[in-house]
């Protein structure tokens, strides 16, 4: 494997970055969140293959896939009540922090 | 009993009974007047121990802050006479309370503060430095502050308590700020070193530590510009008016200028300034005198002018006479206040216009009255006559002229205001509603025994005269008899003979003069009855000093501190507005922050 991953690995994590802080829907939210997170993992993966631990790395990937499928769930969760509420999933709605 | 041995019991006794007695008030109330009578009795025994042996060889000294203070006693004559008034007239007025307070309430605080104030009257004579005198002095004025204040439950007696200690304390901070004055120039206390080190000081400082000292005297003996305590101080127990406030305490200025006197003669405006106020004070204090018609108040002003008497003859640089005066005055002082005690004890009340009459109830309190009141007006053979005669002599060979008219008025006043006083109250028409009580033996024994001593007391000018040469202060050598012979061969004895008469002469024209004063009413007359103005003028000055403090408060507080606060909440809430537009509520803008934070965090992190 001579192929270098990180420049895909920031381009992953830029792209859900941005979808983060330009897209308006939550959904659209969410699957930013979810580039990021694979791109982490990703990032993970790629470490223990530099650095010759592959069993390691790997295992640690599978728990943050599964802590990640856990966050969806909550963060579904949430949407579904915020849509329940409001009839919308809209951020422009959510700005009853503003100080 | 070594003299020195006998004075530090003097002031210890009665200071050991004023300690004991609210111990005693615990279990056996009924015996507290019983021992402070004894503690008095017991000090005043002691007393004749220092008049037999002159104190000769080391005075006791004892180190109460070692390598930094040390105190002592100084027995001379000028020293003992305030410190054996005190303690044989305060032994007299404590039998005269036994009847005078009796079935008063916290009799055991009465009592305590009289022994305490003995005590303190003693120890600031025999004071051999500033500091021990100046603490003493202090004791004293707490205790006329509290038994001025006795009847603290009416709030005049508590007003004049208050005001009389403020007043005294105007002189005391003069006298304090002498005492440093000498203190920080010579480095110590002690009267005899000062004394010696003070004509090393610079004119100007020295004149400033004598002004102190005639302020303190000043405040402390009721002299103008500072006698409007004394007046008011007459809401005590008239047995206090006459230990603190005739006979001792006011004593005290008269004998803090006579002590400081070589420092005073040192400042050549310091005696010109003593003898007026002295003058002034005699005559101010014989006027209000005159047209007072409280009878407490009468003897009060009388006390004030007498001392003025005292202080002119200090300023005459006669520091004998005037110690010689002191000494006739507390005599006779005293029988006249004791005798209104018992005239006030008799009527219920302190107006002359509802007395009247009087003898045929209380023949004894009337004769001791008359002949004390004479002793005031100076009629020849009674003490005052030559005490006061000396003074006059002092002046007249001072050639202080302007004083002496000032004093020669103020005794035709004298004159008038007792023969006025003694015959309403006493002769006259009966005005009283009441039925006179009778008056208890144990009242009227101390009257018998000052009006003797008002007989007898001048004869002692010779051992006097001697024990001051003897101890090397200036006093002329005079015996009874030179006494005599001086006194009636003196330019004085006329004037004060004319003073006599004219007051005489006043006295006899006393309903015309009182319906002149009726129907013209000049303002003068008017303003007597309200102390001259001096009160208002004071009240004013109060006053003003009030709102300065009232506006300086008010400039601290609402101005400075509440800016301080005004600026810190302007300042934070300006902050917290700034704040406020970071938090859009935009989830965007949210995660924007957090990811930049975590780029910061990051960069530090690999930096």
């Amino acid at each position: 494997m001579n192929i270098n991953l990180l420049p895909f690995v920031f381009a992953l994590f830029g792209l859900g970055l941005f979808c983060l802080l330009t897209r308006r829907s939550l959904v659209k939210l969410l699957i930013g969140l979810e580039l990021l997170g694979k791109a982490t993992t990703l990032a993970i993966i790629w470490a223990g293959v530099v650095q010759k631990t592959p069993a390691t790395t790997q295992s640690i990937a599978l728990l943050v896939i599964s802590i990640e499928a856990v966050v969806v769930a909550v963060y579904l969760a949430l949407v579904y009540a915020f849509h329940r509420h409001n009839q919308s999933l809209d951020t422009d709605d959510m700005r009853r922090l503003k100080g | 009993m070594t003299a020195q041995l006998a004075g530090l019991l003097l002031f210890l006794i009665p200071f050991a009974g004023a300690l004991l007695i609210p111990l005693v008030n615990f279990f056996a109330p009924r015996a507290v007047p019983w021992l402070a009578v004894l503690f008095g009795l017991a000090s005043s025994v002691i007393a004749f121990f220092l008049l037999g042996g002159t104190p000769a060889g080391a005075p006791i000294t004892l180190d109460i802050l070692p390598g930094f203070f040390r105190s002592g006693l100084l027995l001379d004559p000028l020293s003992l006479v305030p410190a054996l008034i005190a303690t044989w007239i305060g032994f007299l007025v404590l039998i005269y309370s036994l009847g005078y307070m009796k079935g008063e309430e916290n009799l055991a605080r009465y009592y305590a503060l009289v022994l305490l104030f003995i005590g303190g009257m003693v120890g600031m004579a025999l004071a051999d430095n500033f500091l021990a005198l100046f603490f003493f002095w202090e004791v004293m004025g707490v205790c006329s502050y509290q038994l001025i204040a006795f009847f603290y439950k009416d709030p005049k007696a508590a007003a004049a308590g208050a005001k009389a200690f403020l007043t005294t304390k105007i002189g005391d901070i003069g006298l304090l700020a002498a005492i440093i004055i000498l203190a920080v120039n010579s480095g110590s206390f002690s009267f005899s070193v000062n004394f010696g080190a003070a004509a090393g000081l610079a004119l100007p400082v020295l004149g400033l530590a004598a002004f102190g000292f005639i302020l303190g005297a000043a405040g402390k003996s009721a002299q103008f510009p500072l006698h409007v305590w004394l007046p008011d101080a007459m809401e005590a127990p008239t047995t206090i008016s006459a230990l603190i406030h005739a006979a001792t305490m006011v004593n005290a200025g008269v004998y803090l200028l006579a002590r400081v006197s070589p420092l005073l003669a040192l400042v050549p405006w310091s005696l010109t300034l003593v003898q007026w106020i002295g003058a002034i004070t005699a005559l101010l204090g014989a006027l209000l005198a005159a047209f007072s018609n409280d009878l407490k108040r009468i003897l009060a002003y009388s006390t004030v002018s007498q001392l003025g008497y005292m202080v002119l003859a200090v300023g005459m640089g006669a520091a004998f006479a005037s110690q010689f005066h002191l000494f006739s005055h507390a005599i006779f002082k005293g029988l006249l206040f004791l005798c209104a005690g018992a005239v006030i004890h008799a009527i219920g009340t302190r107006d002359i216009r509802q007395m009247g009459g009087l003898y045929k109830h209380m023949p004894a309190v009337a004769i001791t009255f008359l002949i004390g009141a004479m002793a005031l007006l100076g009629l020849p053979f009674l003490n005052g006559f030559f005490s006061k005669d000396f003074i006059l002599e002092e002046i007249i060979l001072g050639g202080a002229w302007g004083p002496l008219a000032l004093a020669l008025i103020a005794g035709a006043l004298t004159a008038f205001y007792a023969l006025r006083t003694t015959f309403v109250v006493f002769w006259g028409k009966p005005n009283y509603q009441t039925h006179p009580h009778k008056t208890p033996a144990n009242m009227v024994v101390p009257l018998l025994a000052l009006a003797l001593a008002c007989f007898l007391s001048w004869l002692l000018v010779g051992p006097l005269s001697e024990a001051w040469i003897a101890s090397g202060l200036p006093a002329p050598a005079l015996s009874a008899l030179e006494l005599i012979r001086v006194t009636f061969s003196s330019l004085a004895f006329l004037f004060s003979l004319a003073a006599i008469v004219v007051g005489f002469f006043l006295f006899l024209q006393r309903a015309r003069l009182a319906r002149y004063f009726h129907e013209q009413e000049p303002g003068w007359i008017r303003a007597t009855s309200r102390g001259l103005g001096f009160d208002d003028l004071y009240t004013w000055l109060a006053d003003r000093i009030r709102d300065f403090g009232v506006w300086v408060r008010m400039f601290w507080e609402e101005r400075v501190m509440e800016g301080i606060n005004r600026f810190a909440a302007w300042g934070s809430l300006g902050l917290s507005r700034l704040s406020c537009r970071l938090q859009t509520g935009d989830v965007h803008w949210n995660l924007l922050y957090v990811t930049l934070t975590l780029i910061v965090v990051l960069g530090v992190a690999l930096w």
